[in-house]
């Protein structure tokens, strides 16, 4: 049998596969919205719910089985062509679908218990009934005090619904002071009668003494009935209303868990074997599961642990849950091995794989290190091989954590239908690029800058169909999700092709924010960067589709925390492009080491184009400047003067010239130490507000190296660059390009 | 099921028809009693199945003629529902204590009645 | 006011009366005086002259029942009117003891 460990298992595994039938589903609607007749969608979707369902009920999650059986009946036909899938219903479908998803999530992982207010689910059953053109659906809780529909009333044999859903099973024990206090067992019987047929009736007897000890105005009775009713629990009940001070009631629903009959079993006075042959006369168990059930319960510790705890329901429960898990996942599997290769892995496990390599590429790097400090040449060779090894574990180990943006961007479609919706808008979402990899660390965090700026493109910038086609465009917006690598890093990029940014409001409102200075001169660029600036937002109401108080300053934190960038193209008229660029992992770098002084600082090798080597007199010792590159000026960057550290007051110095997209800036350190590969170890709190430092590492000669936040150089760069554009007529000193 | 022998006590003429209507057209006999006092005369060896009572009566209240049934040997085991009006839930208690059973607020469906009749000894 | 007749020849009783609360103390006196003296038998009861019964008399029937089969005998349930037929299917008493067919 199976443990609670098993058992909460087993329910993860229907988690997970309830997920991915509730996003199937949401797939082939969404496929149904742009090809009705699609057959497959449909066959998709039915089987989804179906198997759904069928699920649900193995754990006894009843809501999700009520709920998903309509919208079975539903789909079973539109699958036989009875009804059209039309864009409303698909809209109904889509907000029924994302209930069932709030459900399953609402499942307690430690009890498999789920409790929801079914409030939604009705309102969502309503509409679609009224939708079809259907009475409405009976209520998911039945209110109707209706007499029996039993068309075997009187016959005392079970009926074809009593057969389908079970009967209600009654388990009366009356007090012994019943009697005596006028009431009458066969009275209530009698009024039950008229709730139902009753289908089996066992009066029980057990307690009662022979004669002789008998006190004959006690009651020592008990009844064991089988109902078959249309009533509900509380309408059962109510029926035994005077007397439930003097009885002790159980009551079983149509269809209840194994485990439930079991433990009515073990809470009922009378032997289990009576009990139970009871339960199984009635076709409420098996023999066998009978037999099982007591048998378990023999095995357990003496403890009176009533047979319904958890790990016998887990036993029996699971053991049917089992089969019929194995028999599903049988057919998944196949059709798994269909598709492709795949093996799921949980994230944590990768996580920690990934941080041994990290530690093992620390421990090697050391190892060939000393070897070089030793001068042991063979000692040099052997751990030569072993990095070479270890980096190509380390790549594979990588590769593990990637994957394909185009789960994240095909969620999109639902955003971009809903939004569209909303807004009144028709737009069209086209994707990219979706097989380009990304870490999983880096695409679970982007989920959020990316909806901030598709909702941002969907509402301020493409615009309504009238105004489009009054300005000569198609009435159908494009918004374009593209993804692809470039130097070393991923390009995300959002295009629309709406009105642009307008660039005269943006200017207006950065002055009226106290932004920027009414007299500055800014480039177009510059003023498109502003957006992203604290506390501005352009949007004269404010719509909740972006958010409140949610600005581009959040998007471009979010995106600052993934070391990476975010840029703005835009054309008034024509439309924007947001380009993110991130690297490509987050947990270990290929960098290239250089010092200042004694400190040691490493440069994502990826942003490094070449070095160069120059003649300290000729510079200044200012914190930037400009060198001559190939004829071009070079904006450079003192890395000291930056950090605050002594200048070196060496002859020889040396510039890693670092780019970033079409920029280019130079950093003027001290020394080169080659390339490097290590892992990235995260600031501590106290540090993560460095200007210009991304995180840290340890080398492999234990010191430790700080990594240099490229990007936000770069940005205090260009900060500097503005206000201080390079003179053409200057001198500027000449480097000796050095390669790298 | 056969028709029962129901007496009912209640100072209220209307309550009282309004009771008898009920449950003789129910296929009950109904025997009428104006309070306490009159109930027990009542009980004179006659089968009663079932005592519906009023609280707040002269002569014999509700909880002194459920005491006095309880202590009839030939009537003490004969279900006693008692009427009671929102506000007397404190009789409620006292009722309980002298050995009623079971209650029935003021104002009610016949149905409700109905119902309650047949629940306790239909 | 209940009523037990005994039958000299045959192991069998006749009630009589009403056999419901009020009444199952004073039966259950006379039910043992009855049936005590001579326990392995198959009993019979008849029930044709039982114009009222409750559950509590059911119970009592039952509790005679016990008492017979304990001691090695039996009980039958006979010639039950309406009223009291109804309340034993009701209760699905069993009128025909099992036990007497062995």
């Amino acid at each position: 049998m199976l443990d609670a460990d098993q058992w909460s298992q087993l329910l993860a595994s229907f988690v997970e596969e309830a997920r991915d039938l509730a996003r199937q589903a949401e797939e082939y609607l969404l496929l149904l919205d742009t090809q009705p007749g699609n057959e497959d969608a449909i066959n998709g979707l039915f089987r989804a719910m179906h198997t759904l369902k069928g699920s649900a009920g193995l754990f006894s999650l009843t809501p999700l089985v009520d709920f998903t059986h309509r919208l079975e009946n539903l789909l079973m036909a539109v699958r036989d062509g009875q009804r059209q899938l039309d864009p409303t219903l698909i809209s109904i479908m889509l907000r029924c679908v994302d209930e069932v998803g709030s459900m399953i999530e609402l499942i307690d992982p430690a009890s498999g218990q789920l409790e929801v207010d079914t409030t939604h689910q009705q309102q969502l059953l309503q509409a679609l009934a009224e939708h079809c053109g259907e009475p409405s659906p009976v209520a998911l809780i039945p209110v109707v005090a209706a007499a029996s529909g039993c068309s075997s009333k009187g016959q005392l044999q079970r009926c074809a619904s009593c057969e389908a859903d079970g009967a209600w099973h009654i388990s009366v024990r009356f007090h012994p002071d019943l009697l005596r206090n006028g009431f009458d067992p066969a009275a209530f019987l009698r009024y039950l009668q008229r709730l139902g047929d009753i289908l089996d009736l066992q009066l029980i007897d057990e307690a009662l003494p022979a004669l002789t000890e008998l006190d004959p105005e006690s009651c020592y009775l008990g009844l064991e009935i089988g109902l078959c009713s249309a009533a509900s629990k509380a309408e059962i009940e109510e029926v035994f209303e005077f007397i439930r001070d003097f009885c002790t009631l159980r009551i079983l629903p149509p269809d209840s868990a194994l485990a439930d009959y079991l433990e009515l079993i073990q809470a009922l006075p009378e032997t289990d074997g009576r009990i139970g042959e009871i339960l199984v006369n009635a076709g409420l168990l098996t023999a066998t599961e009978l037999a099982e059930g007591l048998a378990l319960q023999g095995a357990q510790p003496e403890q009176p642990q009533p047979l319904g705890s958890l790990l016998v329901e887990q036993g029996m429960v699971v053991a049917q849950a089992v089969d019929a898990a194995l028999n599903k996942q049988q057919t998944v599997r196949e059709k798994r091995l269909q598709e492709s290769a795949q093996i799921r892995v949980a994230a944590h496990k990768l996580d920690e794989l990934i941080n041994l390599v990290g530690e093992l590429v620390i421990s090697a790097a050391g190892a060939h290190l000393r070897a070089r400090a030793n001068g042991d040449g063979a000692c040099m060779e052997t751990t030569g091989l072993v990095n070479q090894h270890v980096e190509q574990i380390r790549e594979a180990a990588l590769k593990l954590r990637m994957i394909e943006i185009g789960d994240t961007f095909n969620r999109f479609h639902r955003v971009v239908r809903d939004v569209s919706e909303q807004l009144g808008k028709n737009i069209r979402l086209e994707i990219r690029g979706a097989d380009t990899e990304l870490d999983k660390a880096v695409i679970d965090k982007l989920g959020d800058p990316l909806t901030h700026l598709v909702r941002n493109a969907m509402d301020h910038g493409i615009e309504s169909a009238a105004e489009r086609l009054a300005a000569g465009k198609p009435a159908e917006g494009r918004l374009i999700l593209d993804a692809f690598h470039e130097s070393g890093m991923v390009v995300i990029e959002i295009r629309d092709d709406g009105r642009g940014l307008n660039s005269a409001r943006i200017r207006a409102k950065a002055v009226e924010r106290g932004l920027i200075d009414p007299a500055a001169n800014l480039s177009e660029a510059e003023i498109h960067r502003l957006i992203f600036a604290a506390g501005f937002s352009t949007a004269d109401t404010v719509s909740d589709l972006s958010g409140r108080g949610v600005g581009m300053d959040v998007v471009r934190s979010a995106i600052d925390a993934l070391r990476g960038t975010v840029e703005i193209e835009s054309r008034a008229g024509l439309g924007s492009t947001f380009r993110i660029r991130l690297p490509l992992t987050l947990a270990i770098i290929d960098g290239f080491l250089i010092s200042l002084g004694e400190d040691h600082f490493v440069i994502p090798l990826d942003m490094v184009t070449e070095c160069l080597e120059v003649d300290g007199q000729q510079l200044t010792g200012a914190s930037y400047g400009y060198i001559s590159l190939r004829g071009r000026p070079l904006p450079c960057l003192s890395l000291a003067s930056h950090f605050g550290l002594p200048e070196s007051t060496e002859g020889r110095r040396n510039i890693v010239v670092v780019s970033q997209g079409r920029q280019q800036a130079g950093l003027i350190v001290d020394h080169l130490h080659g390339e490097l590969q290590t892992v990235i170890k995260p600031l501590g709190r106290l540090f993560q507000h460095l200007q210009g430092i991304g995180g840290s590492t340890i080398l492999g000669t234990g010191q430790v190296a700080l990594i240099l936040d490229v990007p936000s150089l770069f940005r205090h760069l260009q900060q500097t660059v503005d206000a201080h554009p390079a003179d053409p007529t200057q001198n500027l000193p000449h480097p000796d390009v050095k390669g790298r | 099921m056969a028709g029962k022998t129901i007496l009912i006590v209640d100072d209220s003429m209307s309550m009282r028809q309004l009771v008898k209507m009920t449950l003789t057209a129910a296929g009950h006999q109904v025997i009428e009693a104006v309070d306490g006092r009159d109930a027990l005369s009542k009980l004179d060896g006659q089968k009663i199945n079932l005592i519906i009572s009023d609280v707040n009566m002269p002569n014999l209240d509700g909880i002194g003629l459920v005491k006095a049934v309880k202590a009839n040997a030939s009537y003490r085991f004969t279900p006693i529902v008692m009427l009671t009006t929102e506000s007397e839930q404190s009789k409620k208690a006292e009722g309980q204590a002298a050995g009623a059973r079971a209650w029935i607020v003021k104002p009610f469906q016949p149905q409700q009645l109905l119902s309650a009749v047949d629940k306790l000894v239909g | 006011m209940f009523q037990l007749e005994r039958d000299i020849a045959a192991p069998r009783l006749e009630l009589r009366g009403s056999l419901t609360i009020y009444e199952v103390n004073d039966a259950r006196t006379l039910l043992l005086e009855a049936l005590g003296s001579a326990p392995v038998q198959e009993w019979q009861m008849g029930l044709a002259q039982l114009d009222e019964l409750d559950t509590a008399g059911v119970q009592l029937l039952l509790s005679a029942r016990h008492f017979l089969h304990a001691a090695g005998g039996s009980l039958q349930l006979v010639e039950a009117g309406s009223g009291v037929l109804e309340l034993l299917d009701l209760l699905h008493v069993a009128q025909a003891d099992a036990r007497a067919q062995c």
